[in-house]
């Protein structure tokens, strides 16, 4: 419990644009789906009357679907990047945190990400370059 | 130069420019004339509501297309890519064997109609250009479809024939499109295809279409001057 996260949005700079880079794809991905199958569909069927009467009608009961899940994906994905995104961002922030709390002197600090939190092998080179440094100042001694 | 490069530029230059320059000294583009037993194997049907009844039919030696809709609406087409400017004209011949029967005239039932197809990018942004034969409409009537209104419906033809004749028509497609979308802008054309309906007066029609050309000039014109 100590270590759940309280706070998804650290560095909201970063973490928008991640959030950002993740869902205008995917959003212009689907939308780009959503104009080729009805593109190709209103080629295949080609006869006016039959894309009024047949096409249109069955794109406006999809668009009206659209209206209440499209804002509801929307906000999973963005749920989602942002959760994804606090996984780097997060540790980033926290390793810069314990750097800044190293440069102060408080020297027996190790660095510690959450479970589950990207760059675990990045702390453990961190925590290694720190116990070499403090081996060597000791054996200067 | 050895026979590999030749092959080449024989291949990639000289065939495809014989062949532009053959399609462009042609005075038509199409022509679909019904006479073999096979021809409508390149054409397709589409269902609007309900299977009307295309086939081959003879007179002797010729053949056409024969039309039977029972509370039916489907429609055979071909698709066809062309430029208007280079090919403006539409030919054919038809002949009405049974008009549907309407009670109004919004009723969108006609024995028999003739569409020049141009998609665009979208629904909205494609048109439609029918000519029909209306039993009831004077000729010249240029009306949108009660379906959309980028349909748009020209009478080439009206009223019940006396004589069981065939009629020929002949439209600079060109200028009707300019005539009804009001635009120079032509549409590169996507498809033609005829359609016979009586879906909505829930009665029958029957039609004959023959001798379809998409032609670069006048050929009816030419062949009475």
């Amino acid at each position: 419990m100590k270590n759940r996260r309280r706070q998804y949005l650290v560095n909201k700079r970063v973490q928008f644009k991640l959030m950002a880079f993740s869902a205008i794809p995917m959003l212009l991905c689907s939308g780009a789906m959503y104009y080729l199958i009805y593109y190709c569909v209103m080629q295949h069927i080609i006869i006016p009357e039959a894309i009024a009467n047949i096409l249109l009608p069955a794109m406006r009961g999809v668009n009206a679907i659209l209206i209440i899940v499209a804002p509801v994906v929307l906000i999973m994905i963005l749920r989602a990047a942002l959760v994804y995104s606090n996984k780097i961002v997060g540790p980033l922030y926290r390793l810069e945190r314990e750097l800044e709390r190293i440069a102060r002197g408080e020297r027996s600090i190790r660095v510690k990400f959450r479970k589950g939190d990207e760059l675990h092998p990045l702390a453990d080179k961190v925590n290694i370059l720190l116990e070499s440094i403090d081996e060597s100042s000791s054996q200067g001694r | 130069m050895n026979k590999l490069a030749k092959a080449i530029i024989l291949c990639t230059v000289v065939i495809p420019w014989l062949c532009a320059v053959a399609a462009a000294s042609a005075t038509y583009l199409r022509q679909f004339s019904f006479d073999e037993d096979n021809a409508l194997r390149s054409w397709r049907q589409r269902i609007v509501e309900g299977k009307v009844d295309y086939f081959l039919d003879r007179e002797g030696d010729n053949g056409f297309i024969h039309a039977f809709s029972k509370e039916s609406a489907s429609a055979l087409y071909y698709r066809i890519g062309f430029k208007l400017k280079e090919y403006p004209f539409l030919s054919w011949r038809w002949r009405v064997l049974k008009f549907p029967k309407k009670e109004s005239l919004k009723e969108d039932d006609y024995a028999i109609r003739v569409y020049v197809i141009f998609l665009g990018l979208s629904f909205s942004s494609s048109r439609f250009i029918e000519y029909i034969w209306a039993e009831h409409l004077p000729q010249g009537t240029i009306q949108q479809s009660p379906s959309a209104k980028n349909i748009m419906q020209i009478v080439v033809r009206s009223g019940k024939p006396i004589s069981d004749e065939w009629f020929e028509e002949e439209r600079n497609v060109a200028e009707d499109y300019r005539k009804v979308f009001k635009t120079k802008h032509y549409r590169t054309a996507s498809a033609i295809a005829i359609l016979c309906n009586s879906n909505l007066t829930k009665s029958e029609a029957e039609a004959l279409v023959d001798h379809i050309i998409i032609g670069k000039t006048a050929i009816m014109k030419k062949k009475e001057e």
